[in-house]
């Protein structure tokens, strides 16, 4: 009995981390600029996508650390893309109605999608995970696969790299003086604009990163862009939207019910996600913590 | 109180006016002036399709296998002398938006419609079919609704169904596999997932007492929640229930997540049979080396219908094309919808609809799996059931084909029960 529940609390985490993954960059962005971006799940799909080529040129066994360095190389891709998408859209998006920014990263998602079509065509593709994390530790009755312990260990380590940025370091303090008062900011020297391209780059940079590790995780195609977003959507009002504690406990929080709810009342999958959004919501509307900015 | 002026009163109706002209709006006028008929230069015939979104996959091939045979069918004089004239609408796989399409080429005089990938989809379409007074033949769309309780006479399938071909994979398990009687599934939760458990199930009821004497033991099947991601908790119940064969109906990229996702907890261990449903070479392409072992259906494969020269044209044609050459089923059964509709219009001369109905009820008429008749009662065609079984291996196509099954369509199709719901 215990060991059941230990499996699916476990299942529960491993999919709460990669939600995590997919969310942190999402509300790093809303925290800041203020502005949704729909597009957060194209540009993941686009750095799963470069990590599965970069990994088929090795043509073989692939290592943890070259899955890794792959990975990374994606975050890499993706955060130059994101400096164009923030030079060309999303500055524009300044000041604009919620509205229309959703619609105008929605386009971006789009030829996120067409691009995804064009390049590497509409044929399901999957990225084997590396032989060391191919197989399973079986602890206290728990089984627990390899690959699904890498997830849950790369969502607290971006967790943990994030939040110690965002709170102990002099730029992650910067950055959420930009997001207070950008205007009181810009009067004490500190180059607005700059931070909030820094911002996007890093959001998108960890968008790009978390394709590439979540690349195992499931097939790629040019539907991938919209697998995650939903759930990282609910995770991040969940949780507080632009708070990154807030997401890493909404995403533990919903990972859990939603993986209790699957496996105990299987007769309707899919939808205790949904209900616990809506209790979530109706007890705690402003999201579980409730903090101004980004933190 | 609107306030309405002169000037925007005669903008509004001269844009309106504009609109119906070109047919976007269907109107009792424009559809008159643009119904099919004698004087027109071409046969026109619709593909409604999912060419972008999650059935692209499926759709793509079918575009493909409608372009060849248009293309095979002009070259060889065209039908009565006129040209056949393929149109394409892409349906995204979606009900509201396949409608539009089939009511946009209605409006353009193309009342011979064909395609579908998604049930739902063409659920929604066999729906307005009399009130559009056009015809439609699914590719690949396997709900039993179509067929029995949703029948109407302007919906034909080319396709077999589920009743045919997991039923037909029954009998094969229990023929192949008599010492695996415990039987479970993982499914989808939605009409085709419940359909094609259903019908499995039903043929290993029929079958395993048959064959080998024993009753199976079929366990209740796992609800895979549709478009999900994340597949551990129903990997983990099938693993710890007591199954050994498993029935798998989850389909495209979900199938590869699942599969993906399954190979750490040890499933293709402890599973001495997989078998799945519809998934042709979607997995095998997706996970090449890492395919495990398991049987699939399909609509067509090339290989088993070596010598039948409708399918080794179709299947040179399609490599010359694509240069895939592993192409899937889908290809073949757009093909065969063209072929169907071609022969109806030269036994009806006409393309007027309800001739074209006559035309293909009954009708028996050769394609890439051999000649293939279309029941009268219920318009399901009578073909055979193709089964292969696959594995990963190093090679460059990253899968191979390690054995075939044909099954007659005779030996394993349901009593026509056109307007009642199948019973299963």
């Amino acid at each position: 009995m215990l060991s059941d529940f230990g499996l699916v609390a476990f299942n529960g985490l491993a999919w709460a981390m990669a939600v995590f993954i997919v969310a942190a960059g999402l509300t790093l962005v809303f925290g800041i600029l203020h502005v949704l971006n729909f597009s957060h799940g194209g540009f993941l799909m686009i750095g799963a996508y470069v990590s599965h080529d970069l990994l088929s040129l090795l043509d073989g066994d692939v290592s943890t650390i070259s899955y890794i360095g792959a990975a990374l190389a994606g975050g890499v891709v993706v955060g130059v893309l994101g400096y164009f998408v923030d030079r060309l859209v999303l500055r524009r998006l300044k000041g604009v109605e919620e509205a229309y920014s959703l619609i105008a990263t929605y386009a971006l998602l789009l030829l996120c999608v067409g691009a995804v079509k064009m390049i590497w065509g509409v044929n399901f593709m999957s990225v084997p995970a590396p032989e060391a994390l191919s197989g399973a530790l079986f602890y206290q009755g728990v089984f627990m696969p390899t690959y699904s312990m890498f997830v849950i260990g790369c969502g607290v380590a971006v967790f943990l790299l994030l939040d110690i940025w965002i709170r102990r370091s002099r730029t992650g303090k910067l950055v959420q003086s930009v997001a207070a008062d950008p205007w009181m900011c810009g009067l004490l020297g500190v180059n607005a604009p700059a931070m909030y391209t820094a911002v996007v780059v890093i959001s998108f940079a960890l968008a790009g990163l978390g394709g590439g590790l979540l690349a195992a995780n499931q097939s790629l195609s040019p539907e991938l862009g919209g697998h995650y977003i939903i759930q990282a959507f609910g995770v991040i009002i969940v949780g507080g939207i632009g708070n990154i504690r807030g997401a890493f406990l909404a995403s533990v929080l919903l990972g859990l019910v939603v993986s209790f709810g699957t496996v105990y009342v299987p007769e309707y999958p899919g939808i205790f996600f949904y209900l616990a959004i809506v209790a979530i919501l109706m007890f705690r509307p402003e999201g579980l913590i409730k903090q101004k900015g980004l933190a | 109180m609107v306030d309405i002026t002169r000037r925007k009163f005669l903008t509004t109706v001269s844009i309106g006016a504009g609109v119906a002209a070109t047919g976007f709006i269907p109107s009792p006028f424009t559809g008159l002036a643009r119904a099919a008929g004698e004087g027109d230069e071409t046969y026109k015939v619709g593909l409604i399709t999912a060419l972008s979104g999650s059935g692209a996959s499926l759709g793509q091939p079918m575009l493909v296998g409608a372009k060849i045979a248009v293309e095979q069918i002009n070259a060889s004089g065209g039908v009565n002398g006129k040209p056949l004239e393929l149109l394409v609408r892409d349906s995204r796989a979606k009900p509201a938006d396949a409608t539009v399409a089939a009511r946009e080429l209605v409006g353009e005089g193309c009342n011979l419609l064909f395609g579908a990938v998604s049930s739902s989809v063409a659920l929604a379409i066999t729906g307005i079919l009399p009130q559009l007074n056009a015809t439609l033949i699914t590719c690949a769309a396997h709900s039993m609704k179509l067929t029995k309780e949703n029948f109407n006479k302007h919906y034909f399938r080319i396709t077999d169904n589920p009743y045919m071909r997991e039923r037909a994979i029954a009998k094969l398990m229990a023929e192949e596999y008599p010492s695996v009687t415990k039987w479970g599934g993982l499914i989808p939760d939605h009409e085709y997932g419940r359909t094609t458990w259903s019908a499995f199930k039903h043929g290993l009821n029929e079958y395993y007492p048959q064959i080998t004497g024993v009753d199976p033991s079929v366990a209740r099947p796992i609800l895979t929640q549709y478009g999900a991601s994340d597949f551990r908790n129903y990997i983990a119940s099938a693993m710890t229930g007591p199954s050994e064969g498993f029935f798998v109906s989850v389909y495209a990229g979900e199938a590869v997540t699942l599969f993906q996702q399954a190979k750490a907890y040890g499933f293709f261990s402890k599973a001495k049979v997989i078998v799945d449903s519809a998934n042709e070479f979607i997995v095998a392409k997706a996970m090449r080396e890492e395919m495990p072992e398991m049987w699939v259906g399909s609509h067509w494969y090339y290989g088993a219908f070596e010598g039948n020269e409708i399918s080794d044209r179709l299947y040179e044609r399609v490599v010359e094309v694509t240069g895939d050459k592993t192409p899937m089923g889908f290809v073949s059964e757009a093909h065969s919808a063209v072929l169907a509709y071609a022969a109806a219009l030269e036994k009806s001369g006409t393309s007027d609809t309800q001739s074209v109905i006559s035309a293909l009820e009954g009708l028996t008429f050769e394609t890439a799996t051999g000649p293939r008749t279309i029941r009268a009662e219920d318009h399901q065609t009578i073909k055979p059931v193709v089964l292969y079984k696959l594995r990963g291996a190093n090679n460059a196509d990253g899968f191979e084909v390690l054995e075939t099954r044909i099954v007659k369509g005779e030996d394993v199709i349901d009593p026509p029960t056109p307007g009642k719901a199948i019973n299963l």
